[in-house]
């Protein structure tokens, strides 16, 4: 039986041998396992080159230049730090960058503060606990712009649930509560929005770090005859600490990139009350055509992002060696 | 053998050529970079936030890179 099974087998690999064209063959057996294991990365590698690294490069070559994307004929000049010098001295463009600071930080207080508290009270394990914590997550699992476009109906002031519920609360009447045509309450309508969907994620990271903390550490305290109110803040705060920060720059970083919430929602508007930078990057980049200018406002943000990921990397560092 | 015979020479690099130091340096340099950025009261610090987030960062890029 075994005898029959290794010829079955043999014949098998001479078949596989004679199918295979000769130089092919010898270049895959002259091969080490080193430059084996590039032949299967470089798909990867060529990818995040020409997707990444070259139009990051590009961007950089064209920050110094006049170039505009719907003159592609024209002639292109060198124009030095002139696009650096407008973008850095632009009265509009520092607006939403102002705008994005108030966005990012209302979003992050709220997240941080609610997504803490849920955290603390789904870390209680009380009845029915992994089916609230299902529920809660199913916000961040939906689209950005699945949740735009609903979100835009909930806060219609004739049709909406959410100008509803709030006049049933104050008794304003429901058509004076505008949400996204107000200039007022624009920014807090995707501040609100952008809450409901992100507080789940850093719920999830604070629960992580919770439930990494041990048993024994609360029980000693209770030795000690600790109080609950010292426990949360000896014991609890300072070992979740390293998560809450975690999860304040995760989200401070993707909150800073913030893009289709806000052109969903607003689109930048009222005026330009929503205006973020991402935004603001669009209008110059596809509206005003002025590419080069475009580009160093885009190499701007990209060295604030990329200042911020270090600080990060450096915080992640510490967390590892606790 | 005495103690003290088997402790090691202790060097003393340069203060620009500590890491913790540096990176600490180049991380408040990012952030004040970043605060200059976003704050609403200056346009001159608005002006040259960059510069002092983009010698934050390229510092913190060489820096990070020094033995501990």
């Amino acid at each position: 039986m075994t005898t029959s099974h290794e010829t079955f087998t043999d014949k098998a690999a001479q078949a596989v041998v004679r199918a295979t064209p000769e130089p092919l063959a010898a270049r895959v057996r002259g091969l080490s396992d080193r430059a084996i294991a590039w032949l299967f990365i470089a798909p990867t590698i060529t990818l995040l080159l020409a997707i990444n690294i070259f139009p990051l490069f590009w961007a950089i070559y064209l920050s110094f230049t006049n170039y505009r994307a719907n003159r592609p004929n024209a002639v292109v000049q060198n124009v030095g730090l002139g696009n650096y010098s407008r973008v850095l001295n632009d009265p509009d463009i520092w607006a939403s960058m102002q705008t994005t600071a108030h966005f990012v930080f209302w979003t992050i207080v709220l997240q941080t503060v609610i997504g803490f508290a849920l955290a603390y009270l789904i870390d209680r394990k009380f009845r029915g606990h992994a089916f609230w914590t299902t529920l809660i997550l199913i916000p961040m699992m939906l689209s950005p712009a699945v949740v735009g476009n609903f979100w835009r109906f909930l806060y219609e002031p004739q049709i909406g649930l959410f100008a509803y519920a709030v006049s049933f609360l104050s008794g304003i009447p429901t058509s004076e509560i505008r949400m996204l045509g107000d200039v007022r309450l624009a920014p807090w309508a995707i501040i609100i929005v952008d809450t409901w969907m992100w507080t789940p994620y850093v719920m999830l990271i604070c629960l992580a770090g919770l439930r990494s903390i041990p048993d024994y550490i609360y029980e000693a305290a209770e030795v000690d005859r600790a109080s609950n109110w010292r426990q949360f803040w000896s014991i609890t705060i300072p070992m979740a600490l390293p998560f809450i920060m975690l999860a304040v720059l995760f989200r401070g970083i993707e909150n800073f990139k913030m893009f289709d919430m806000v052109n969903l929602l607003t689109g930048g508007g009222p005026g330009s009350t929503t205006e973020v930078a991402s935004i603001a990057l669009k209008r110059e980049a596809f509206e005003a055509w002025a590419t080069g200018r475009s580009s160093a406002f885009a190499i701007v943000l990209f060295v604030a992002v990329f200042g911020l990921a270090n600080i990060y990397v450096k915080i992640l560092n510490r967390v590892k060696q606790r | 053998m005495t103690d003290r015979a088997l402790e090691r020479p202790r060097t003393r690099r340069p203060f620009f050529l500590r890491r913790g130091p540096m990176e600490m340096l180049a991380v408040a340099m990012i952030g004040i970079g970043f605060l200059m950025l976003f704050q609403p009261f200056a346009m001159v610090l608005y002006t040259y936030s960059f510069v002092t987030l983009l010698a934050g960062t390229a510092m913190f890029t060489v820096v990070s890179k020094f033995p501990e």
